[in-house]
């Protein structure tokens, strides 16, 4: 959980190093690596999401919410 | 021009469609249907305020001249969402557990309730945020300027006019449903429910004409990768310098723009929903940003040399003659507009009038927080005109900038600005040893530097700074360019600016922190915020017990409403053993009451007004054990030494009351066979001596008969009338009685009470009869009764030159209805409320009359009626509140 925003910025630091190279990367590659990138990160986070939900909600621990945890 | 009819119209039912759904949702939370209204799905959608019409048409204009570096402006914020574990669930728990209502709350909250920095963070935030407001009047005016089919320069008188209408539409709207009522926790359900809305067209707009670029003129995905490789953004061109500080300042700014903050932590209705806007937002984000790059690149190739890149979203279906399609993008912008200027506007305006108005209005006004009126009214009034002035700014600032390219920067500088809170907020967050003077210095450092090498160039060379000053430096100081601060040159300006303001914040938050010293209420403070997950508790830090109940009665009612102000002291009091609205004045009460305050005027002046009454914090004994670790147990014990301690001194004078109220009853009783002996006594003595008379005196005349018989016969009466008095009362009082329920309305058995007292002409008496219609089923002449009494009570003893009656019907607890009479008189003195209701007490000796059984018996016939009678304190004059339960209330007249 807390190691996803370091894994994202990792992974979108890499565009960085592009500018190295001798030949152009295309804007194609380039808009399909960005998006995949977040893709990624969305997807991870959901799944966190959705495991944070169910510890609180089997540990019986509340997390301040007024009713049962939210399921997504 | 038939179009820009048509537009007019759409635009016009629009914004009809957004003040309805505003209404509804207001409608619905004042019916208690908060649930839907808070879901983590609305939650989510408000975050996506950030996504203005910079962002809506300029991502386009971004991504034309400048090819994927956009994209930062996005992924900051992912970034922040996705590790929402680490900044964001700390500041929403922080933001709960001591109201705060905006980011300069929170910060003053944090370095000791300090009112300086308060000032400090709402003057950067108001100075950050005008050209951002400007910017969105400019985006809508030149989008309906497109439509219009004139040119930007041609239409430049129109586009005035838009601006001016946009502007005032947008203040009402705001005003509206932004200062509707002071909320204790600063909470606007239309507002939100109508950005969310807002935030669904937005998405569904961009998305249209997206799919519309890709499929319907470029013939699908494939050919459109092709079409961008071919285009002139067709290969990867970034300073690795501008895209990883973009994604930092994006990333700062999503914390710290006072819009962000409004919705991310003072709306947040349950800390669980960031689980869900952890992933949805992102996702809400990247599809904002997905079809960018093809409407640009179809924009470029298609649109004629020279247009506007920044409204390609609209010219672009507009050039295809999709009138329909463009007309949706219209309002998408329109839509990402109009939210953050109403929400921007609310955020400032609640720091203004929080952080500016009330602490001059506290120290102008002195003595301030004990004087009588409502405060409310002051605050909500400071608002609604802070609103006006932000919007106005705005648009001064969008006139006399004159619109055009010097605008378009200024997104990026408005997200430096506001960037400069960060080094102060996450230190406070995280660092114990954060200090108010740090905080202090470092702001004013990196605002300073964010001036001179940002907001000043951004003029334009020549316009406030000289080009000489950007060649030598001022005075031909030369390491002083605004470009190259420290003689360090050849960094993008942007780039520059950033590393230079926040590097030099942070170093000297962090030095001057370093070497000053916290005061006791920042350590308290800084323990609190930095370790809220450990206590959520906040320790004390009012000493107490010198404190005026009443005073600070008198206050919150002004700042709550008389209504949550009595019934957050009924609360208290009850919470401790106590019957009444007046709770001892203990740390624990203290610090509620001024939570709550915080609520609705900000910790630092809810802080100052309690002071004014209490008079000086002081910080204990249990404070500090939250702060010291190492000798807690040692302190913990003492601690829990000098709680009990002080529960016995609270129990010994509880006990001494008791006492006290015991030997009173009894002097009293005492009094009472005195005083009945005395008023049977009189009219018996009179009976005898006139009924003598007529036995032993012979010629009376008929009319001297008459009159001697008259006179035996009303003093029988009076005897009679008091004899009834006692036995009805021991009715009541043995529960022997039937209660004769019927149907009636309020509004027939008060204007019965008043006839039957007198009406209105010996006492004038103020009613609202609107609020009276509301049916009943009791015992209507046991409650006229009791109205009776009241009523005449007032019309012996209030003493004003000029009395008068107010009669108040409000909603009271559990679903009942509270009726009270407050007259304009001295009131009953403190040490005398707690024995107007008991038998035979009297207030004053002055001659009145009546036994004193009158209240006792309104008592008694409460109870039997499931409800009670109390006196008010703190009305400003004798005060006493009739409370109906809920099941006395029938919903038909």
């Amino acid at each position: 959980m807390r190691l996803l925003p370091l894994l994202g910025v990792g992974l979108w630091a890499v565009p960085l190093l592009w500018n190295a190279r001798a030949r152009e990367t295309p804007m194609s590659h380039a808009v399909l690596y960005v998006f995949g990138v977040w893709l990624l990160l969305v997807v991870a986070a959901g799944i966190m999401a959705v495991m944070i939900g169910r510890r609180n909600s089997d540990t019986g621990e509340p997390g301040e919410a007024d009713g049962p945890a939210m399921r997504f | 021009m038939a179009t820009l009819n048509v537009l007019v119209a759409v635009c016009l039912a629009y914004v009809a469609l957004l003040f309805g759904v505003a209404f509804m949702a207001e409608r619905a939370a004042l019916r208690g249907r908060v649930k839907w209204l808070r879901s983590p799905v609305v939650y989510t959608l408000s975050l996506s305020i950030y996504c203005t019409a910079w962002t809506f048409y300029g991502a386009v204009g971004y991504a034309a001249r400048s090819g994927l570096e956009y994209l930062t402006i996005y992924i900051g914020p992912t970034l922040i969402m996705v590790g929402w574990w680490w900044v964001l669930r700390k500041m929403v728990r922080v933001g709960r557990a001591q109201r705060v209502t905006s980011i300069a709350d929170l910060i003053s909250s944090r370095y000791g309730k300090s009112t300086i920095l308060a000032i400090l963070v709402t003057t950067m935030a108001v100075a950050g945020t005008t050209p951002y407001i400007a910017l969105q009047l400019q985006s809508v005016t030149l989008s309906f300027a497109a439509f219009a089919g004139t040119t930007e320069i041609a239409g430049v008188g129109n586009s005035r006019w838009t601006a001016l209408w946009v502007a005032v539409g947008l203040t009402l709207f705001t005003i509206l449903f932004g200062t509707r009522n002071l909320d204790a926790n600063e909470r606007h359900h239309g507002v939100v429910m109508a950005i969310a809305l807002e935030a669904v067209v937005k998405l569904f707009a961009l998305l249209a004409v997206g799919v519309f670029v890709v499929w319907g003129m470029s013939g699908g995905v494939g050919a459109m990768l092709e079409q961008i490789d071919a285009s002139d953004i067709g290969s990867w061109q970034m300073q690795g310098g501008r895209w990883a500080g973009l994604i930092f300042l994006s990333a700062a700014a999503f914390l710290t723009l006072p819009r962000m903050f409004q919705v991310l932590v003072v709306e947040n209705e349950n800390e669980d929903h960031l689980r869900l806007a952890s992933w949805a937002f992102p996702t809400y984000l990247m599809l904002m940003s997905l079809f960018v790059v093809p409407i640009a690149v179809v924009g470029l190739a298609r649109l004629p040399q020279g247009a506007n890149p920044d409204l390609f979203v609209l010219t672009v279906p507009l050039s295809q003659g999709q009138t329909g399609l463009a007309m949706l993008s219209f309002l998408g912008g329109f839509s990402s507009a109009t939210s953050m200027v109403i929400v921007a506007a609310i955020a400032l305006s609640t720091m203004v009038s929080n952080h500016i108005v009330m602490p001059i209005w506290l120290r102008v006004a002195y003595g301030g927080a004990k004087m009588s009126g409502d405060v409310r009214n002051l605050v909500l009034f400071s608002r609604r005109v802070a609103i006006a002035v932000v919007v106005l700014m705005g648009y001064i600032y969008y006139r006399f900038s004159g619109g055009g390219a010097a605008l378009a920067a200024i997104g990026l500088v408005s997200f430096a600005g506001v960037a400069q809170f960060l080094p102060a907020m996450l230190g406070g967050l995280f660092w114990r040893g954060a200090t108010r003077t740090g905080a202090i210095m470092g702001l004013i450092t990196g605002f300073a530097v964010w001036t001179w090498s940002m907001l000043l160039p951004s003029f334009g060379t020549g316009e406030i700074l000289s080009p000489q000053v950007f060649e030598a430096g001022p005075w031909g100081l030369g390491w002083l360019r605004p470009h190259a601060l420290f003689g360090i040159d050849g960094l993008d300006p942007l780039v520059h600016a950033i590393l230079w303001s926040m590097s030099l914040n942070t170093l000297v938050f962090v030095a001057v922190s370093l070497g000053s010293f916290p005061s006791p209420l920042e350590r308290l403070q800084g323990a609190q915020f930095v370790d809220v997950f450990l206590h959520s508790a906040r320790p004390q830090s009012w000493s107490g017990g010198v404190a005026q109940s009443e005073d600070l009665l008198i206050m919150a009612q002004r700042i709550l409403g008389p209504i949550e102000a009595q019934a957050l002291f009924r609360r208290a009091a009850s919470k401790q053993g106590l019957v009444g609205y007046l709770p001892e004045p203990v740390p624990d009460f203290l610090n509620e009451l001024e939570r709550e305050l915080s609520g609705s005027v900000g910790a630092a002046t809810a802080h100052a007004m309690v002071g004014q009454i209490v008079g000086g914090a002081s910080v204990s004994v249990k404070d500090l054990m939250a702060v010291a670790d190492e000798t807690a147990q040692m302190m913990e014990y003492s601690s829990q030494l000098e709680i009990k301690s002080e529960e016995l001194t609270r129990t010994a004078r509880q006990l001494r009351e008791a006492n006290e109220k015991l030997t009173a009853l009894s002097v009293q009783k005492d009094a009472f066979l005195s005083q009945i002996s005395h008023e049977l006594r009189t009219p018996m003595t009179s009976i005898r001596a006139f009924s003598e008379i007529l036995r032993d005196t012979d010629g009376l005349r008929s009319a001297e008969k008459a009159k001697y018989a008259s006179i035996i016969h009303d003093e029988a009466v009076r005897l009679t009338r008091l004899l009834d008095d006692l036995l009805d009362l021991s009715v009541l009082e043995s529960g022997q009685v039937n209660m004769n329920m019927r149907r009636g309305t309020l509004k027939d058995i008060l204007d019965h009470a008043m006839a039957a007292a007198g009406g209105g002409k010996a006492l004038p008496v103020q009613r609202n009869r609107e609020n009276e219609h509301i049916g009943l089923w009791t015992d209507l002449d046991r409650l006229a009764q009791v109205f009776i009494n009241l009523i005449a009570n007032a019309q012996k003893y209030c003493d004003a030159s000029q009395p008068e009656l107010r009669i108040l019907v409000k909603p009271g607890q559990a679903g009942g209805i509270d009726v009270d009479f407050v007259d304009n008189g001295s009131g009953i003195p403190h040490d005398r409320q707690e024995m107007v209701f008991e038998k035979f007490a009297r207030v004053s000796d002055q001659g009145a009359g009546g036994a004193g059984l009158g209240l006792a018996i309104c008592r008694e016939i409460m109870v039997r009626l499931g409800g009670r009678i109390t006196y008010l304190p703190g009305q400003g004059g004798g005060a006493f509140r009739v409370s109906l339960p809920g099941e006395a209330l029938t919903t038909s007249a």
